[in-house]
C-alpha cells in the first residue's frame, strides 16, 4: 500500500475539471433542494440538455460560442418543460416526475432513432476546439503543487473556477436578500409564504430554471473536458452524487456544496486508489477482488456515506449538527 | 368493539361516500378500458392480429411482474410514508439469492425460489429494524428518507454488481424452452408459469388483506396510523409485517423476471421506473389500483413495440407516468387527499 500515491490521487481529483464542473452542478441542486426543498431527481437532465446542446451545435456546424447560447437555451426549455407542470406535485411525487423526465431524454438521446443527431449510444466527439483554440498556456506541463497539469486542462481549470466563482457570487447575491427568504418559506411551510401573498408557483418556476442553467454549465463544462458526450455519462447516478454532495457539504448554505464536492472527490479518489491496489494485489494472489469490484464498491460507499451522513450529519459535514436550517423568520 | 367494524368506521370516515366512490371508480375503470381496447384494435388493424395478442400476452406477464414488485412499494408507502426507492433492489435481490443457490450450490430453481422469497422477507424485516425505525423515531422528513432509500438502493445495487459481475446469467433450468403456441401467439411454458404464480401470489394477498385480522390492522394503519394505534392496534409489529411482506413479494417478482428473462445486477433498478409508473397509474396505497396499473403499464410498454422501435418502449411507460401525475396525481384509483 502506497500512502503517497493515495494522496496524490486525491489531490489529483480535486484539482480536475471533473471536480469544478461538480462543484458548479452541486450549487445549481442546492438552490433547487436545499434552499427551496424541490427533490429533482432529474438534474442530470438538465446536464444532458446543456452539454449536447453544445455537441449537437457544433456537430451541426454551428460553432462553439452558438453551441453555448443554445446548450443555455436546450436546458432552459428542458427545466420548463419539466417544471411547469409538475412543481405543484408533493415531493415524492415531484422525484418521480423528474427522474422519468430525464431517462426519457437519456433514452431517446442514445436510441438508433435519434442516432443521425445525437450520435446514439457512441454519443458526438471533438466540439470544444474552438475553445482550446484559446488556450494562453500553450502545450507545456505546469505544477500545481505536486499535481502535473497540460496547459489546456489550466486553461480550462481556470475558466471552470472562474465561472464557479461568479455562480456563487451571484447566487449569494440574490439568495441573502427578500427572494432567498421566500425559498426558505417554499421550502419550510409553503402555504404560509402563499398567505403573505407571495406567488409560490412562481418562485418555483424560478429556482427550477435557475437550477437548469447552472447545471446545463456543469454539463458543459464535463463535456469540454472530456471532448465527449455521451447519454450514459448522465443517468441517474450523477443526480444521486450530486445529492451525495449537496448533503455531504450542507444543505441551504451558499458555499458548502464546493467544499462538499471537494471532500467527496478527495473520498472517492482516495477509496479508489486504495481499492485499486487492493484489487490489485487479490488479483495478484488470485482472489475474487478484482478491478470490477473496486469500482462498484466506491459506489457502495457513496450509498453508505449518504445514509449515515443524513442520519447522523444531517446537516453535512461543515455546519454543526446543533444549528438548524435557516429558518423562517417573519419581522415585524 | 370487534376489528371489522372499526375499519369500517374508518371507511366511511372517508371524504366521499363509499357508493360514490365505488361508482366513479367503475366509470373510471370502463374509460381505461376503451382506451386500451381501442389502442389494441388500432394495433390489431394497422400491424396484424397476431403480433398485437403476442404483445398483450407479454405485456401482461410484465405487468403482473411489477405488479408484485409495485405492491409492496404501494403498501410501504401507504403505511409507513416512505417511498421506497431500494424497492428494484430487494426484487434484484430475489433473484440474485436464486441464482446464487441454483447456480453455485446447485439447487434446483423452483426451491431456490422459495428460499428467495423467505430471504426478501427476512431483509424487509431488517431493514425496518435497522434502518426504517430509527429514522422514524428520530423524525427524519420525507424528504430527507427519500434520501436515505435512494442510498440504500445504490448501495445495494453496487453489492450485487460486485458479488455477480457485471454480465447477464440465466439460470440452470429452464434457460431455453420451446414456447407453446396458440394460434400464433409463443408463450413459454416459464412465463406462463410466471403470469399463473403472479396471479396466485397477487390473489393471497388480497384475501390476507381483507379477510384476516393482521391484514385488516395493516389497513388500519394505513388509513390513520395515529387513530390505529388508539384503537389498540400494535402499528410497529404491523409495520415489521408490511416490510416482510412487501420485500418478500419484491423478491418473488426478481426471480420470475430473472426465469423467464436473465438475472443482472441493476434489473431491478432498470424496471423500478416501470414499477412506479404502475403503482402511480393505479394510485399508491391501494393494491387492486397498483395490480391494474402495472398490467396497464406492461401492456402499454409492449404494445408501443408494434408502433416504435423496442429501445424506446420504456420511454412510451415513463410518458404515461408523467401524463398520469400531471392530469390525475392520486392515480386511477387513489383518493384525493394524497396529492398535498
Amino acid at each position: 500500500m502506497d500512502g503517497m500515491s493515495i494522496l496524490l490521487d486525491g489531490m489529483r481529483a480535486v484539482l480536475a475539471p471533473t471536480c469544478v464542473a461538480y462543484a458548479i452542478a452541486a450549487l445549481g441542486l442546492n438552490l433547487q433542494f436545499g434552499f427551496a426543498g424541490l427533490i429533482n431527481l432529474g438534474f442530470a437532465g438538465s446536464m444532458a440538455s446543456g452539454a449536447y446542446g453544445l455537441a449537437i451545435t457544433v456537430s451541426l456546424g454551428g460553432g462553439f460560442w452558438l453551441g453555448l447560447l443554445v446548450a443555455l437555451m436546450a436546458s432552459g426549455l428542458f427545466s420548463l418543460i419539466v417544471a411547469l407542470p409538475t412543481v405543484r406535485l408533493r415531493a415524492d411525487y415531484l422525484a418521480m416526475t423528474t427522474i422519468a423526465a430525464a431517462e426519457i431524454l437519456r433514452l431517446v438521446l442514445r436510441s438508433s432513432w435519434a442516432k443521425p443527431l445525437t450520435g446514439g449510444v457512441y454519443g458526438l466527439q471533438r466540439f470544444a476546439d474552438e475553445f482550446y483554440a484559446l488556450n494562453p498556456f500553450g502545450a507545456s506541463q505546469y505544477a500545481l503543487g505536486f499535481i502535473i497539469v497540460s496547459g489546456r486542462t489550466l486553461w480550462l481549470l481556470v475558466v471552470s473556477w472562474a465561472i464557479l466563482a461568479l455562480i456563487a457570487l451571484g447566487l449569494w447575491l440574490i439568495l441573502r436578500g427578500p427572494w432567498g427568504r421566500q425559498l426558505a418559506g417554499v421550502r419550510e411551510d409553503e402555504s404560509l409564504v402563499t398567505s403573505f401573498g407571495k406567488n409560490t408557483f412562481l418562485i418555483k418556476i424560478q429556482v427550477m430554471l435557475i437550477g437548469g442553467l447552472i447545471g446545463a454549465i456543469a454539463g458543459v463544462i464535463l463535456a469540454v473536458d472530456q471532448q465527449n458526450v455521451n447519454p450514459d455519462n448522465f443517468a441517474s447516478t450523477i443526480t444521486f452524487l450530486l445529492f451525495a454532495i449537496v448533503i455531504l457539504g450542507g444543505r441551504a448554505r451558499v458555499f458548502t456544496p464546493i467544499l462538499g464536492a471537494a471532500v467527496f472527490w478527495l473520498i472517492i479518489a482516495m477509496t479508489d486508489s486504495v481499492l485499486r491496489q487492493l484489487a490489485e494485489v487479490s488479483a495478484a494472489s488470485g482472489g475474487w477482488f478484482g478491478q470490477g469490484q473496486a469500482g462498484a464498491t466506491r459506489y457502495i460507499l457513496v450509498g453508505i456515506v449518504l445514509i449515515l451522513a443524513i442520519i447522523f450529519r444531517p446537516n453535512g459535514l461543515f455546519i454543526n449538527s446543533g444549528a438548524p436550517l435557516r429558518k423562517v423568520s417573519v419581522k415585524v | 368493539m370487534s376489528l371489522s367494524s372499526q375499519t369500517k368506521v374508518l371507511a366511511l370516515g372517508a371524504k366521499e361516500a363509499p357508493s360514490k366512490r365505488g361508482k366513479a371508480a367503475r366509470k373510471r375503470i370502463i374509460v381505461v378500458t376503451a382506451v386500451v381496447i381501442v389502442v389494441l384494435i388500432a394495433g390489431a388493424l394497422t400491424r396484424g392480429t397476431t403480433p398485437m395478442l403476442q404483445s398483450v400476452v407479454d405485456g401482461l406477464r410484465l405487468g403482473l411482474v411489477l405488479a408484485l414488485i409495485g405492491v409492496g412499494l404501494s403498501l410501504i408507502f401507504s403505511t409507513t410514508g416512505i417511498f421506497n426507492f431500494a424497492q428494484g433492489e430487494f426484487a434484484t435481490l430475489g433473484a440474485g439469492v436464486a441464482l446464487a443457490l441454483n447456480a453455485s450450490v446447485g439447487m434446483p430453481v423452483i426451491p431456490a425460489i422459495g428460499i428467495a422469497v423467505v430471504v426478501g422477507a427476512l431483509f424487509g424485516i431488517v431493514s425496518e429494524k435497522l434502518l426504517w425505525k430509527p429514522l422514524r423515531a428520530r423524525k427524519v422528513d420525507t424528504i430527507s428518507t427519500l434520501v436515505v432509500a435512494i442510498g440504500l438502493g445504490i448501495a445495494l445495487r453496487n453489492l450485487f454488481l460486485a458479488l455477480m459481475g457485471g454480465s447477464s446469467r440465466s439460470y440452470t433450468e429452464f434457460a431455453v424452452q420451446d414456447p407453446l403456441n396458440f394460434g400464433g401467439v409463443s408463450v413459454t411454458p416459464k412465463a406462463l408459469a410466471s403470469i399463473v404464480v403472479s396471479l396466485v401470489a397477487l390473489g393471497l394477498l388480497a384475501l390476507f388483506l381483507k379477510r384476516t385480522r393482521a391484514g385488516q390492522a395493516i389497513r388500519a394503519v394505513a388509513d390513520d396510523p395515529t387513530l390505529a394505534s388508539a384503537t389498540g392496534i400494535a402499528t410497529g409489529r404491523q409495520l415489521i409485517l408490511v416490510w416482510a411482506i412487501g420485500s418478500a413479494l419484491a423478491a418473488l417478482g426478481g426471480t420470475l423476471l430473472g426465469l423467464v428473462e436473465q438475472v443482472r445486477w441493476d434489473m431491478g433498478n432498470q424496471v423500478l421506473l416501470l414499477v412506479m409508473a404502475g403503482v402511480t397509474v393505479g394510485g399508491l396505497g391501494t393494491v387492486l389500483g397498483a395490480v391494474i396499473g402495472s398490467v396497464l403499464i406492461g401492456i402499454v410498454t409492449q404494445a408501443s413495440t408494434l408502433w416504435i422501435p423496442a429501445e424506446l418502449k420504456y420511454v412510451t411507460a415513463l410518458a404515461v407516468l408523467v401524463l398520469i401525475l400531471l392530469l390525475r396525481p392520486q392515480g386511477l384509483f387513489g383518493r384525493r387527499e394524497r396529492i398535498g
